[in-house]
């Protein structure tokens, strides 16, 4: 039921709408690039001309690609648009009658009305990573949490698995270390269709590691230090050795993320008070209130608190380029992402915290989607 | 097609036409500011389902994968098109300074 109160069916519809138009626009553009490649045929007859000529035909491939990709998935969105509508409506519908006929309502009813929004999202996320997929470039795999400790001759030998190793053969057990085809050009963090691992999804379905939200078995996850931002955090301040910082010692409250995120480089004013000003829209020179100092920790916590989804994301700084744990947060109609160092001697600490813009957000994707 | 009188494209003549090769360059040049736009728009949209869907769900992270990856092969299309459009309106100059008709006919030499 909660999934179904966070659900938003005419968003879903107008995300649907906006691709459908993306994809009749990109179909002109595709028509114009078309246009001048055939002209150039014999407007530029040279080698480089016919160089020229090949790069624009990759050009409307990509574009017809993406179309492709857009017009497909915006059916599949309006649809599950249109349930999540229908079922709600549904809901709200068995809730009044319930109040004015008490017997006439039974929880079967309720469970028919949201088996079928089920139903609905788990074929959408099928259908999701299934043409995911099918965009060019590598698949990444999850960054999964470490193996629980083994016993005395694993801690002294190894166990075989390269370091992190989390994963499970299409039997749902361990792959045998010795018998696993590894291949020539083996990546830990890529997936390998031709040697496919797996996890298990939310509903305990063994799928392709790409997909798995919980990459091993609830049981032995739960023995172990699992994903989630605060621990990641956790983790990644040990890996960092002995630099003072916070995180080593973060626990899972939102009380010891504000101590972090107050204790962290990353909100000294001379940067923070930049994004505040942002967020609450004001000039450049404004002074920042307390309140809204208080208000933007607070947003900034819950991000990092309530978020499903840790993305890694690169954060270009004074020293270069630096590997982050993001974290998004849609409130009252704004997204903020809110970033914390994944290695480094500030690792575990909080880095950043700001509105972006919905090419940064979905650069963030990108990072996370492709290898 | 000029001098290319069945030699097809081993032909070691080239054959340019400069003053259309500007056009087209800016023909590109437009799509791309145009093309700018329109994903600009789409981007909007596209972040949409990340707030309606739920984040902890499998359908979030899904829809995050899918995203993920066909837009970073949109966003290849408008830096590759204004390449283009520099690429032929660069090539074109090349070319005036050889001859300044603006059109030329050059017998290249034979490779090897």
């Amino acid at each position: 039921m909660s999934r179904l109160n966070h659900a938003d069916g005419d968003d879903l519809i107008s995300a649907a709408n906006g691709m459908d138009l993306a994809y009749e626009r990109f179909w002109a553009v595709r028509g114009r690039v078309a246009g001048v490649r055939v002209d150039l045929v014999s407007q530029w007859d040279s080698a480089s001309g016919r160089a020229m000529l090949d790069h624009l035909e990759t050009v409307e491939n990509a574009l017809a690609q993406v179309g492709a990709a857009l017009t497909i998935m915006a059916d599949k969105l309006r649809a599950h648009g249109n349930v999540v509508n229908t079922a709600r409506d549904s809901v709200r519908d068995l809730v009044v009658q319930g109040y004015t006929d008490p017997l006439s309502v039974t929880d079967s009813d309720i469970d028919a009305v949201l088996q079928d929004f089920l139903d609905s999202e788990q074929a959408l996320t099928t259908d999701l990573w299934t043409y995911g997929a099918l965009a060019p470039g590598a698949i990444p795999l999850p960054e999964p949490p470490p193996r629980p400790p083994g016993d005395w001759k694993t801690i002294l030998f190894g166990d075989g698995y390269p370091a992190g190793w989390y994963w499970l053969g299409e039997d749902g057990e361990y792959p045998d270390p010795d018998d696993f085809d590894w291949g020539d050009d083996f990546e830990p963090g890529t997936y390998d269709p031709d040697n496919p691992l797996y996890g298990y999804d939310e509903w305990g379905n063994l799928v392709p590691a790409y997909q798995a939200g919980m990459p091993v078995p609830m049981e032995v996850q739960e023995a172990s230090v699992g994903s989630g931002l605060l621990k990641l955090l956790g983790k990644a301040a040990r890996g960092a050795g002995a630099t003072a910082s916070g995180a080593r010692a973060i626990g899972q409250s939102a009380d010891d993320l504000a101590a972090l995120i107050r204790g962290s480089y990353g909100w000294r004013p001379s940067h923070i008070d930049r994004h505040i000003r942002e967020w609450y829209r004001l000039a450049d020179d404004a002074p920042v209130q307390p309140w809204m100092r208080e208000e933007f920790l607070e947003t900034v916590v819950q991000a990092g608190v309530r978020q499903g989804k840790v993305f890694q994301w690169s954060l270009r700084g004074e020293s270069g380029a630096q590997s982050t744990y993001s974290v998004l947060r849609y409130t009252n109609g704004r997204w903020m992402v809110s970033q914390y160092y994944a290695s480094g001697s500030r690792a575990g600490e909080f880095a950043t915290a700001f509105e972006p813009t919905a090419r940064q957000l979905a650069r963030m994707l990108q990072q996370a989607a492709i290898r | 097609m000029g001098l290319d009188t069945g030699g097809g494209y081993d032909t070691p003549y080239i054959d340019v036409d400069v003053e259309s090769m500007r056009d087209a360059a800016e023909e590109l040049a437009g799509t791309a500011n145009r093309l700018v736009g329109h994903v600009d728009d789409l981007m909007e949209k596209a972040a949409l389902p990340l707030a309606a869907l739920a984040p902890d769900a499998d359908v979030y992270r899904a829809y995050a994968f899918w995203w993920g990856r066909w837009s970073a092969l949109l966003e290849t299309a408008e830096p590759a098109i204004r390449a283009a459009a520099a690429t032929t309106a660069g090539a074109a100059d090349g070319f005036t300074t050889v001859d300044e008709n603006g059109r030329i006919e050059l017998t290249l030499p034979e490779s090897g």
